[in-house]
């Protein structure tokens, strides 16, 4: 029995740790089809979410909004569930769910184990061992739960499960689909779902096509606050996420989405991710991104293979590392990034310094249940005083931004070999064909001088990389790390391999580990740098 | 060539002469293939089966004048596939001396499927290869390695990797 007992508690406490932030085997929604959701004010069915104490909190919320505070206690009448995942689990296709003002926890989700013993067969393997010849060989990966754990034990992982497709194998919605959920406060935090990191992902929406999403603040996940997943057409809204453990808003190889006046603070890793975007190839742009407001992150947007992205108007700042996209990562749909697109974006003073060796201690000796998760522990590495950085990406367009006081540099462009991606017949594909045009570096848009350390930091590899219309203080020239100068558009149609001693000055920081190795030599990232003159 | 390699004696001052010469071919042609083989696999202070492919670079960091970095091209010249773990990369002074550092099969950035702490207990091959932490090498195939360490910590001459070593310079 003890022993039982004891395996049982190593499995608990083990599990966790090995399903992660690697995907399961995922793949694109019909990009032919479908469409951003619109939000609506009726549906056929109509449900209520909330707490005893919301009729306070109305009273509360609407004091001297009169004529809106009758309206909801009114609705608040026809209540009838407690959580929201219970509303979720009674909703049809297009249903909207209505959350009154009030604190969700969600507790019976809570209490639903993970890994849970009915899906214990559910899992995708990830990787695999190598022959001594180098060929992939039998066994050896690590496990990742897949849609069917998801489907029969849907709150194993989340706190709130949105899962739209049956058993079959279609990939394609059939319940749960269209779904609106939306907070009923004046303000976003009138109506807060919190997670308290006791599951991964506190929202999923998985091949949850049509899911629209307002009007709440989301908390606390041990992984995603909202995680949309091979989902076609979504729409998150005025949204407030802090404090996740990884990630604020992250979606994956879905399409037809946008992204709209969010905000996104605290999180280990990006504010935002649209990741494994949609594959447009430049002809589309499947996943808008505007009015987010994501700071004290230690990204503000990132997105492996974040293809097919228009991001606008939106602010990234103090974070550690503004924006960033790449294509490292194997498993990632659409490798290598292509086609994005950055416009009217202000990216300032990203040198949040959670690289520092007080930090470095807290987050190495404070196991992630006992932290504070108001404290920001990174979960990966990133150049601290960085503006925004392609890591390996072809033909995407950076134009019209503002970027500043970002003590490292303001842009940083450099390129993977497929290898890296568990791709090494593909040789050398990024980074090509990238136009940064008309930006404004080291001025704010007031016009303001306040310079990064550098304003553009190139490895030279590739081709067709080309610099047009950027402005430093004063009219004057960007300054960069390129000796001859950056090329104008269209750029050099000769392939470049690159500068070995600049592309070499970043390899050893892939062996940052917190709690192994946080300052790696040969690796500058984690200083921040003073801040320029 | 029965001839050649009998043990009887030369019947004739010609047989013996031709037994001689051939005798010094062959003795000629061991001593080629061995000043080969060694200038193959311990050239320039070579040992075991990898070499540069190229040159490698020894260089200051640019914005940390107290590290240096060395990056380059490893080859495997031997005969047998060959599997390398990055925690079997040392520096060595010419003491011996272990010289701290960060070895990785990268030549440049790249980052793990897994965030901090959170990677399963077994990670598998593929993303040990992926991330530059083993390299597996077939006959003839080449991976990258970049090596870098505080200039205060010692003078390495020799990157050791277990089955061999090879100088920084190459």
């Amino acid at each position: 029995m003890r022993t039982t007992l004891l395996a049982v508690l190593i499995f608990a406490l083990a599990a966790p740790v090995a399903f992660a932030h690697p995907e399961r085997h995922a793949f694109f929604p019909d990009g032919s089809v479908g469409a951003v959701p619109a939000f609506r004010s009726t549906a056929d069915q109509v449900l209520y979410v909330c707490k005893k104490s919301s009729a306070k909190r109305i009273k509360r919320s609407f004091r001297g909004h009169p004529k809106l505070k009758r309206k909801r206690l009114r609705q608040l009448k026809r209540c009838r569930y407690r959580h929201i995942q219970a509303a979720v689990n009674a909703a049809h296709n297009g249903a909207i769910i209505r959350i009154m003002p009030g604190v969700y926890r969600e507790q019976p989700s809570r209490r639903t184990p993970e890994p849970d013993q009915r899906c214990a067969n559910d899992y995708d393997e990830i990787g695999s061992t190598l022959l001594a010849s180098g060929v992939a060989g039998q066994g050896g990966g690590a496990k990742v739960a897949n849609f069917e754990y998801q489907r029969k034990c849907p709150n194993a992982q989340n706190l709130i499960a949105i899962i739209g497709d049956g058993p079959d194998s279609d990939r394609v919605c059939d319940s749960k689909c269209n779904l609106q959920i939306e907070g009923m406060g004046r303000r976003r935090r009138d109506v807060l779902i919190s997670g308290q990191r006791t599951k991964l992902n506190v929202i999923r929406a998985d091949r949850a096509d049509g899911i629209a999403l307002r009007n709440f603040t989301v908390e606390y996940s041990d992984f995603n606050n909202i995680y949309i997943l091979e989902t076609n057409g979504f729409r998150m809204a005025r949204i407030t996420s802090r404090y996740s453990r990884e990630y604020g808003f992250l979606s994956f190889t879905s399409d037809h989405g946008l992204y709209d006046r969010l905000t996104a603070f605290g999180s280990g890793d990006s504010g935002i991710y649209p990741g494994s975007g949609p594959e447009g190839h430049c002809e589309r742009y499947g996943i808008e991104i505007k009015r987010v407001n994501s700071f004290h992150n230690t990204i503000g947007y990132s997105g492996t293979a974040g293809n097919g992205v228009w991001a606008h108007d939106n602010r990234f700042h103090h974070n550690a590392t503004g924006m960033t996209t790449d294509s490292f990562a194997s498993g990632h749909p659409g490798m290598p990034q292509d086609c994005a697109k950055w416009e009217h974006n202000w990216i300032y003073s990203n040198n949040e310094d959670y690289f520092n060796a007080e930090r470095d201690a807290y987050c190495k000796n404070t196991p992630p249940a006992e932290r504070n998760p108001k404290i920001v522990c990174p979960t990966f590495q990133v150049p601290v005083g960085t503006g925004f950085g392609i890591f390996g990406g072809n033909r995407d367009i950076v134009r019209n931004n503002y970027l500043w006081d970002n003590w490292r540099d303001g842009m940083k462009l450099l390129f993977v070999p497929a290898a890296f991606r568990g791709e090494p017949d593909k040789g050398i594909d990024t980074s090509f064909d990238n136009r940064f045009a008309d930006n404004h570096f080291g001025v704010r848009p007031d016009g303001t001088r306040d310079p990064n350390g550098n304003d553009v930091w190139w490895d030279e590899e590739g081709s067709g990389n080309c610099w047009s219309g950027n402005v430093g203080p004063a009219n004057a020239a960007p300054t960069s790390n390129v000796l001859g100068g950056l090329p104008d558009c269209p750029g050099a149609s000769v392939f470049s391999p690159g500068i070995p001693t600049k592309t070499s000055s970043q390899a050893t920081c892939s062996t940052w580990d917190p709690y192994e190795n946080p300052d790696p030599p040969g690796c500058d990232w984690f200083t921040r740098p003073e801040e320029p003159k | 060539m029965s001839t050649f390699i009998t043990t009887a004696p030369p019947q004739t001052r010609a047989e013996a002469l031709t037994r001689r010469a051939v005798a010094m071919i062959g003795i000629a042609t061991l001593f080629a293939v061995i000043v080969i083989a060694l200038a193959g696999f311990g050239g320039q202070g070579r040992s075991g089966p990898l070499g540069w492919s190229g040159d490698s670079e020894l260089f200051t960091h640019p914005t940390i004048p107290g590290d240096r970095i060395v990056t380059g091209t490893l080859r495997n010249d031997g005969t047998h596939p060959l599997r390398v773990d990055i925690g079997d990369v040392r520096l060595l002074a010419d003491d011996g001396s272990v010289v701290p550092s960060t070895p990785v099969f990268l030549q440049t950035f790249g980052k793990s499927l897994w965030a901090a702490g959170r990677g399963p207990q077994q990670v598998p091959d593929t993303e040990l290869q992926r991330t530059g932490r083993i390299a597996l090498l077939t006959p003839g195939e080449e991976v990258p390695l970049t090596i870098a360490w505080h200039d205060k910590d010692g003078k390495p001459a020799r990157i050791d990797y277990g089955e061999g070593s090879l100088p920084i310079g190459g």
